[in-house]
């Protein structure tokens, strides 16, 4: 299935692509920020409602790395599932189950 | 909070959505699998904290400072987003402002929230308060001026009039007053602090006193003006200063706007109503009150009207956790408030946990079912959860009895099958819920223009993939195809009859679990619609928002919009427990738009918006007077 009067799928995975590493590369600065400012403000939290050991300095790189791999994922969702699109038994905007799970469904089937 | 960053930055987010959609054609974008949602964001996010394991206290700092770093920086975000795909050649004419603005009108969620209250009573208007205001400038200062310079320009007793009532105080304003000072025959005698507060703890009773049928608030400052009087003499006039004067005013207006927003449901400004004379003590110790959004009483207000948002009033609140908790603590509130707003927290605190309680209590059901284990040894749960989730989808009682059985036997089969495999609202739950209605709408009596082409294109898929259904059902071929051979034969027939209205609109709804079959909901006549505004307006609204339906007899019915179905043109609405109370033909929903019979309930905290009413109506008085 091909997008209406636009691009192929090759070229809508390249356009999502460029959306995806802009905006993980835009929003992972932003919550360096954030985890920069938090690092500070639990650090003049009271000790009894922060965790000795945590230090978000530490684990920033760990948590960013997490972060992007979670946005990338959902924009990867979406190819993938214009992909699939492909074998869904749909009628319009609206399927019932995906031919795939519904055949797992039946193989699975009590 | 993620709802606040959509609409913050409701352009952008509509647009880079809009763009999303059509170049993804199959697959339809909204706020489920939108990379770009403040939900999404949010979740990822949590999601990469997770393995840290912080602790509660630790989570809210680092949510509160990815607010700032993230969200209120995403419309940036989604420019840039939108840049690159206007770059490609996706829809680079599409012109959100004009798609938006009609939304912008109707949606108080969307009011330029950005930009500080005191920026937002004074735009364009500077001519009327003192030169010298800033955007720093403090909220009950800015209200003081205002109320003073009404003062100034007609006499306090008549200004107070014109934007709120008789005044608090029997005393001339705009004078200076000194303890001692004469006024007629009359020495001055100002009332302190503590007799103050000992005065407002004798008018207390009258505020608890519930009446649902008053058309307006207690006026405090009538109350407060009248007991003065009482106390006086022919020798001596009580009174107050003018700036517990002020603040007394400025609550009375408050809860006078508060009692007067349309949104807020009776017996949830019952409640306030009787919070009255503890927020003005709090508000006389601490202007804070007005001038800071997270104070503790205001945050505590917002958090009772927000918990009553889907009730009408209709509802046996007697019986109703959320409201009697909310009882106590209001009575808490009045009771024992003593000048300590930690307790004010607390009681907030308490508020949210029972909550929260209360939610994951509703969802204890759907939990133990989570777990594939538990599901082979809870057949029988599964299988009377199944059987509910498809009777709330039937809201139409009248349907034929043979599309029931099937629904409830056969396809209950199905459904089961689907929740063993999956678990509750699994991948396959919001297509199969969806089928449910489609099934349910090419069986209903009330049709459309266009309906019999939409029949023609869905149901052979529909017929389908019910077959298939029926298969992973176990139900055999030959009872398969005997069912779905007689449930076309009742789908044609349906396609047959006239319609069966065709003057008005008729919607199915459910109030609460009580299915109630079909309502009538106030006669919207048919007429085409001129022009598409409110159809647009109607097309863009998004999942989550909160809408009150009038019904018949006076009943009204608060709901949220849980699905868009546009194969045919449904909308489903939930209500505040997920369940399915009313489902609307687009067209329909536009007419009654249009026909004010439906209105978007805002979410904006209650306070700030009645704040921002006090400010925009001290300020026409203000102007009105100099015009």
């Amino acid at each position: 299935m091909e997008p209406r009067n636009g691009p192929t799928m090759d070229n809508v995975k390249k356009i999502l692509n460029i959306v995806r590493d802009g905006m993980t590369a835009k929003l992972s600065n932003h919550v360096s920020e954030a985890l920069s400012d938090a690092n500070m403000a639990i650090a003049n939290e009271p000790a009894s409602g922060r965790s000795r050991d945590l230090s978000l300095m530490a684990e920033r790189d760990a948590i960013l790395q997490r972060f992007v791999i979670g946005i990338e994922s959902k924009f990867d969702e979406l190819t993938e599932s214009s992909s699939k699109e492909i074998n869904v038994l749909d009628y319009g905007s609206l399927s019932l189950v995906e031919e795939a799970d519904l055949e797992a469904i039946i193989a699975m089937k009590v | 909070m993620i709802s606040h960053a959509r609409n913050c930055d409701i352009s952008e987010y509509l647009s880079f959505t809009t763009r999303l959609d059509t170049m993804l054609h199959g697959t339809r974008i909204d706020e489920s699998n939108n990379p770009m949602d403040p939900e999404q964001i949010g979740e990822t996010f949590k999601e990469a904290l997770r393995p840290l394991g912080m602790t509660a206290t630790e989570l809210l700092v680092t949510y509160r400072k990815f607010n700032q770093s993230v969200f209120h920086k995403l419309e940036d975000v989604l420019t840039e987003a939108d840049g690159i795909l206007i770059d490609n050649n996706i829809l680079p004419d599409l012109d959100m402002a004009a798609r938006s603005r009609s939304e912008l009108q109707n949606k108080r969620s969307a009011r330029p929230q950005k930009i500080d209250p005191t920026d937002r009573a004074f735009t364009a208007e500077s001519s009327v308060v003192e030169s010298g205001l800033g955007s720093d400038q403090q909220i009950l200062s800015v209200m003081q001026k205002l109320i003073h310079r009404v003062s100034d320009n007609a006499g306090r007793q008549q200004a107070q009039d014109a934007v709120a009532g008789p005044a608090v105080a029997a005393v001339p304003g705009g004078a200076v007053l000194q303890p001692g000072m004469m006024i007629g025959n009359q020495k001055l005698e100002l009332v302190a602090s503590d007799q103050l507060l000992t005065l407002l703890n004798q008018l207390q009773p009258t505020f608890d006193a519930e009446d649902s049928n008053a058309e307006q608030a207690q006026n405090l400052s009538e109350s407060v003006g009248s007991l003065l009087q009482e106390q006086s003499s022919t020798g001596t006039l009580r009174a107050i200063d003018r700036q517990s004067s002020d603040i007394i005013n400025l609550v009375t207006f408050l809860y006078e706007e508060i009692w007067i927003d349309m949104t807020v449901p009776i017996p949830i400004k019952e409640l306030i109503g009787r919070t009255q004379i503890t927020v003005l003590k709090i508000a006389l110790e601490d202007s804070g009150f007005f001038d800071t959004v997270a104070h503790p009483a205001r945050a505590f207000l917002n958090e009772l009207a927000s918990a009553g948002l889907s009730w009408t009033g209709s509802e046996k609140l007697g019986q109703d956790p959320v409201y009697l908790k909310m009882q106590e603590l209001v009575t808490r509130f009045v009771r024992d408030f003593a000048g300590d707003t930690g307790l004010v927290e607390a009681l907030l605190e308490d508020l949210i946990a029972f909550e929260n309680e209360y939610a994951d209590a509703n969802e204890e059901k759907e939990q133990k079912l989570l777990d594939e284990d538990e599901r082979k040894h809870r057949l029988e749960e599964v299988e009377q959860y199944a059987l509910d989730k498809i009777e709330e989808r039937i809201l139409d009682k009248d349907i034929s009895p043979f599309v029931q059985s099937f629904l409830k036997n056969h396809f209950h089969k199905f459904v089961v099958q689907v929740v063993l495999r999956e678990g509750p609202g699994g991948i396959s739950w919001r297509p199969v819920m969806n089928t449910i209605d489609v099934l349910l709408w090419t069986v209903s009596t009330e049709k459309q223009e266009g309906d019999l082409r939409r029949f023609a294109k869905v149901n052979p898929r529909l017929l389908l993939n019910l077959g298939k259904a029926l298969e992973v059902a176990g139900i055999e071929k030959s009872e398969a195809e005997e069912s779905l051979g007689k449930l076309k034969s009742v789908q044609e027939a349906c396609f047959e009859t006239p319609p069966a209205v065709s003057d008005e609109d008729v919607t199915s709804i459910a109030v609460g679990n009580e299915k109630t079959g079909l309502v009538k909901s106030a006669a919207v006549h048919q007429e085409p619609l001129s022009d598409d505004e409110h159809l647009q307006e109607v097309s863009n609204y998004p999942i989550g928002i909160w809408l009150e339906f009038e019904g018949g007899a006076e009943q009204t019915v608060r709901c949220t919009l849980a699905a868009k179905i546009d194969t045919i043109g449904k909308y489903v609405f939930v209500n505040g427990q997920g369940v399915k109370v009313i489902e609307k033909s687009k067209m329909g929903l536009a007419r009654e738009l249009k026909a004010g019979t439906v209105k978007v309930i805002y979410e904006t905290p209650l306070i700030d918006r009645a704040m921002e009413s006090v400010i925009a109506k001290l300020r026409d008085a203000a102007q009105e007077q100099t015009a």
